[in-house]
């Protein structure tokens, strides 16, 4: 048996190999939103299509660009936008690095409890935001793995997307790993950001498991800086399960920093209705040290809209 | 401190050259679905993600395949399948003659129904394999036979290693793959 298992390693892939190619990778999704906070209601469309281009050296290589036309569908002023190919990813077969924009430290990792992606459009903000908020730019990242576990990490360098590599007022790095331990998936990460002189580390934890024919995920967001409000701990638990082939997923975040607390819950559902459509609805209630509501915003939302993957 | 990180990127990388990551992404994927802390996908690329995991995994318009259509006549330019479509195919021949449970082309994912011989009413066993690579690669395949027994009306897993069988199907899956490769799909 080990003798077989050794061939199958040893057959070197190039006894396979195909002649370099280029790939063309089309994808895209369309949805619609009505979002109601305190009785103030709003409808928000989106979309967008994305395209990804590959091509593989003789090396082995991938080397890929993506650009995209898209609409913004998260807030009722939607922004309509064409983006050229800002980031360039080379794939090996231990891993892959991403030099150009948009890329991103890993923050937010314990924050497993924040499930809703259109609820809080229209919510007041909390008090105590444990975690960083700005951390995307122009940068390098690279992702690959050590046996089992996978590593990611990054490194912003110019926050404000203007390709200055060493001078940059904006800065930001971060790495995560993730590796199986017991019965679920541990992952840790850790993230800095240098905005303008003001300097904030996160240290984020989470553990994802199968309990119960769902997928339990327990998280811990620590952040140290000069930035009170953000300095302090965050607890975060989820809970995702199918009910008759629907999805629902209930989360709760607990925010602790600077002497104040804040509370969100959020309750997902969705649905597939065939051919790539879906119904979606979402809840979400901040309570403890928050802003006071508005004509406009208020601590509880709700969502519910639609979308279509392409 | 730039210099510093890329030299350390560079060591880890070097270091960590290995055939797991795409069997590792592929788990890390199937834990966490859009939300896999290490495709750092971009808000744009979270919101496609998300309305097509929402969707079951099914799409409305198919766009990759009709790109795939229409840039069949040009050679040098092909649709990027999720799964090696060597391998996929590879691994639809090889369980042509049993019904299949599932046959997932995106998540590269096939599992036969039980499996039942006239002789043994009394055992059942199912084949599962999974596409774990783009790439046709060695590594870029797993099955597993899992078989179980009748114990008065409970049908209890057999706990045996199907080891043996295992690699046998592995094998069969990258000699027809090996094959296919040196014929257009």
């Amino acid at each position: 048996m080990k003798k077989i298992k050794y061939l199958l390693s040893a057959i070197p892939a190039a006894f396979f190999a195909t002649s370099a190619q280029a790939d063309i990778s089309v994808s895209g999704s369309a949805n619609a939103a009505y979002t109601d906070a305190g009785g103030n209601a709003s409808a928000t469309y989106g979309g967008g299509v994305s395209f990804s281009m590959s091509t593989t050296t003789d090396a082995g290589v991938t080397i890929t660009g993506a650009s995209a036309i898209s609409n913004d569908s998260d807030s009722v002023g939607s922004s309509s936008g064409a983006t050229g190919i800002t980031a360039l990813t080379f794939g090996f077969s231990g891993g892959s690095i991403t030099i150009g924009a948009d890329v991103g430290t890993p923050d937010g990792v314990g924050k497993v409890g924040e499930l809703v992606g259109y609820a809080d459009d229209n919510q007041v903000a909390k008090t105590p935001v444990v975690g960083l908020t700005e951390d995307e730019g122009d940068g390098v990242s690279l992702t690959t793995s050590i046996g089992d576990m996978s590593l990611t990490a990054a490194y912003v360098y110019d926050g404000g997307a203007g390709g200055n590599v060493d001078g940059a007022a904006n800065t930001a790095s971060g790495a995560s790993l993730s590796m199986a331990i017991g019965a679920g998936t541990l992952t840790l990460a850790t993230a800095d950001e240098d905005i303008s002189g003001t300097n904030n580390t996160e240290f984020g934890a989470s553990y994802v498991l199968a309990a119960g024919g769902g997928t339990l995920s327990l998280g811990f967001t620590g952040t140290d800086g000069d930035t009170a409000a953000k300095e302090g701990e965050a607890v975060s638990a989820a809970y995702s399960t199918s009910l008759g082939g629907a999805s629902v997923a209930i989360g709760y975040t607990g925010h602790d920093a600077n002497n104040k607390t804040a509370n969100q819950t959020d309750v997902t559902f969705s649905t597939p209705l065939g051919g790539g459509a879906s119904i979606f609805a979402e809840y979400t209630n901040v309570s403890g040290d928050i802003a006071a509501s508005t004509s406009t915003k208020d601590a509880t939302v709700i969502a519910i809209g639609t979308s279509v993957s392409f | 401190m730039f210099k510093t990180f890329t030299l350390f990127l560079t060591l880890i990388f070097i270091y960590s050259c290995s055939n797991n990551h795409e069997s590792n992404m592929a788990k890390l994927d199937q834990t966490f679905g859009c939300k896999d802390p290490h495709k750092n996908l971009s808000k744009r690329k979270m919101r496609d993600c998300m309305a097509k995991q929402r969707a079951g995994g099914e799409s409305m318009f198919d766009l990759n395949d009709d790109f795939n259509k229409l840039f069949r006549q040009d050679s040098t330019v092909v649709y990027q399948n999720s799964v090696n479509p060597y391998l996929w195919n590879a691994g639809l021949e090889v369980t042509k003659t049993y019904p299949l449970k599932i046959a997932d082309n995106q998540g590269g994912f096939i599992e036969t129904e039980w499996i039942r011989d006239s002789s043994d009413m009394d055992q059942r066993c199912l084949i599962k394999i999974q596409i774990t690579s783009r790439e046709l690669i060695t590594t870029g395949v797993k099955s597993s036979f899992l078989c179980e027994t009748k114990q008065g009306d409970e049908w209890i897993a057999d706990n045996v290693d199907y080891i043996k069988e295992e690699n046998q199907i592995t094998l069969k899956i990258l000699d027809i793959a090996g094959n296919l490769s040196k014929t257009p799909l």
